[in-house]
């Protein structure tokens, strides 16, 4: 067993206990600080497997983005009233189901990557020519040079717009 | 990684300088504002004015021009050319009415004419694009822009909600529409709509693609406001400021058909019969919705909303029709179309004077009286609007009626008619209100300069391009060319 299969192994069962203590804990704030550490592993998992530009997105855009905008959303509700709701929707039966379909599909590809000779083939022939990122890099620079240009014309349209509106509340 | 990079081209940079210089003149007007003190905004406007105009001739010497660069994602052809010419054109006359209309709304902020510059942008982009992704980030650029601008009026609930409410909308469809994209992507492994039709030309009819055509009409459905997208039209057209929901009614209704043709046109060549079919539902019932519901109305807003919604019925048919005939019709409806309609919204302007927004139909009561030549101009916009010869908006219905008859829909024209008919009773609604009824005494109207001139400009158009429209024909036609030229 290799270093990296043994780090492997810790940050999948840290990804997972980490999964499991954000549906149960009853404190919201708990449930994402734990949300954000189980990005964080499976982050961690993906630096493991050659993918590191999965990993920058997985810790920039869910750890820092999406986790940010839930803390957001406790924060505007009151905690007196969160802990009043109940905690299950009652509806046992379908999300068992469809729990089972999940398992079912991800043991399907499993398989399949498995006995098809499938596994790794992108991320190792990425990292031969010199990684994804760089791949990524090199076709975002030549082949969509033109729609990366105008998506800073839309953020910046975005921004001007925010400030807009946001001016106008204060001013009055 | 050298040898990837090998073999790449560099792009033709070129094509996209009119883009460049709507970016720069908008990033222009940030930059001034700040120094500009606050009872000189106007300056703000005038430099949109000034910058349509250069952007008008700069892009009128790549009339003629092809241009195909940036690894097929973006042409220019006479088509987005003319589609571009039109955009400065309508643009022009919206900033025109813009001027007085935001000092009176105490909103006069620089960022109107930014937010306008960028959407022009995200238009540009769009028409040109030959690329689903390329589409996608046009349509994004002018729609975030037009969010903003619905509740640029401060502190107003209705136009703060009419944004929102648009928003809402926007964000939900252009899910659908990158829905349509991914399916697009999974079924052709391209986004590019020449390996599109290369694709579906060697491997037939794939059904995949059959969803994927209904979700990307979906997808732009929404700026076209054709049913079922059309609820937000009415509530959105009423809150927004007035100058908006002109610019909102015509630019960006537009540039989405413009998009919808070329997509279906080029990417999806061999599907002609099925999206002619799903297209003929959607233009029947867009032309009986939008006809019908716009005569109970007594907000001219909410009228001029439905009736938008209807007219974008009759565009559809220049779509759907699939020939020369419908693309140059189409083209020259278009004109037609923001000439009437942005000069309707700009007598309401007209009419906006203190605590009244001049949008009720009372409002307009006895304004032959009042105003003699404002009632006239608007009687020329109503018989344009409801395509009365001898106006731009009979010339256009007639060429668009006469291409659906050459490709042999003769039901949807029946429908067409006999909604064209309908709408003669709620346009004249407002001449009746203006003719006939005593005037109400209350404010006087203020008859600001600039929207004076714009709706002296707009009346002109369209009466002489109804009278002699082969200047607009002959561009109709070179853009009709790009598509059938061969």
């Amino acid at each position: 067993m290799s270093y990296t299969e043994i780090f492997f192994y810790i940050f999948a069962v840290l990804s997972i206990l980490f999964a499991l203590l954000t549906v149960t804990r009853r404190n919201a704030v708990h449930a994402a600080i734990c949300l954000l550490l189980t990005f964080f592993f499976i982050a961690c998992n993906y630096v493991l497997l050659e993918a590191e530009f999965l990993a920058a997105v997985q810790v920039l855009v869910y750890a820092g983005g999406v986790v940010g905008l839930m803390l957001y959303v406790i924060m505007l509700v009151r905690k007196d009233e969160a802990d009043e709701v109940r905690q299950s929707l009652g509806q046992r039966v379908i999300a068992v189901f469809i729990a089972i379909l999940f398992v079912l599909e991800i043991a399907f590809i499993s398989l399949l990557a498995y006995y098809g000779n499938y596994s790794g083939f992108l991320s190792s022939k990425m990292a031969q020519i010199g990684g994804n990122t760089e791949s990524i890099g090199a076709v975002l620079y030549t082949y969509f040079l033109l729609p990366f240009e105008v998506v800073s014309v839309l953020l910046l349209a975005a921004l001007v717009g925010a400030v807009v509106l946001a001016k106008n509340r204060i001013e009055r | 990684m050298s040898n990837f990079l090998a073999g790449i081209q560099f792009p033709d940079i070129t094509a996209i300088i009119p883009e460049v210089i709507a970016l720069i003149i908008g990033c222009l007007i940030l930059l001034i504002d700040p120094f500009i003190p606050k009872q000189k905004k106007r300056l703000n406007g005038y430099i949109a004015l000034f910058g349509f105009v250069v952007l008008f001739f700069v892009t009128l010497s790549y009339l003629g021009k092809s241009i195909v660069t940036f690894f097929d994602m973006f042409s220019v052809d006479n088509f987005s050319t003319s589609m571009k010419l039109f955009f400065f054109v309508a643009n022009f006359v919206v900033v025109l009415i813009s001027l007085r209309y935001l000092e009176m709304e105490d909103s006069n902020l620089g960022e109107y004419y930014a937010l306008l510059m960028f959407a022009t942008v995200g238009m540009m982009v769009m028409v040109s694009s030959k690329d689903l992704i390329m589409f996608y980030i046009g349509l994004e650029t002018m729609a975030i822009p037009l969010y903003v601008l619905a509740g640029f009026i401060r502190m107003n609930e209705r136009s703060a909600e009419s944004a929102l409410k648009y928003l809402l909308m926007g964000v939900f469809v252009s899910g659908i529409f990158l829905y349509g994209i991914a399916l697009t992507y999974g079924a052709t492994g391209s986004t590019k709509l020449v390996d599109i039709v290369r694709f579906t030309y060697i491997n037939g009819v794939n059904p995949i693609l059959f969803v994927a055509i209904i979700l990307i009409a979906c997808g732009l459905g929404l700026e076209i406001a054709m049913v079922p997208f059309h609820f937000w039209a009415p509530d959105v057209y009423e809150g927004a400021p007035t100058s908006v929901t002109a610019f909102i009614s015509v630019v960006p209704k537009v540039a989405a058909i413009a998009a919808l043709l070329r997509v279906y046109f080029e990417g999806f060549t061999f599907f002609a019969p099925y999206w002619q079919t799903v297209l003929w539902l959607l233009s029947a019932l867009t032309m009986i919705i939008g006809n019908v519901t716009a005569v109970v109305q007594d907000n001219v807003k909410r009228m001029l909303a439905y009736s938008s919604v209807a007219h974008a019925g009759y565009m559809l048919m220049g779509i759907l029709s699939f020939n020369e005939l419908g693309v140059s019709s189409l083209v020259y409806y278009f004109f037609a179309y923001s000439f009437m309609n942005i000069g309707a919204f700009a007598l309401v302007i007209y009419l906006r004077r203190k605590n009244i927004v001049g949008d009720r139909l009372e409002d307009f009561r006895g304004l032959a009286q009042k105003d003699p030549i404002a009632a006239l101009v608007m009687v020329v916009f109503l018989l344009s609007l409801a395509g009365v010869p001898p106006t731009v908006g009979f010339v256009g219905k007639f060429l668009i009626f006469s291409a659906a008859l050459k490709a042999g829909f003769y039901w949807l024209l029946v429908i067409a008619v006999v909604t064209s008919v309908i709408s003669l009773y709620y346009y004249f609604k407002i001449a009746r209100s203006m003719y006939l009824e005593e005037p109400v005494a209350d404010e006087p109207l203020l008859q600001p300069l600039s929207v004076k001139i714009a709706i002296f400009l707009l009346a002109i158009l369209t009466v002489v391009f109804g009278v002699y429209p082969t200047p607009i024909m002959n561009l109709a036609d070179l853009s009709a060319k790009v598509f059938f030229g061969y």
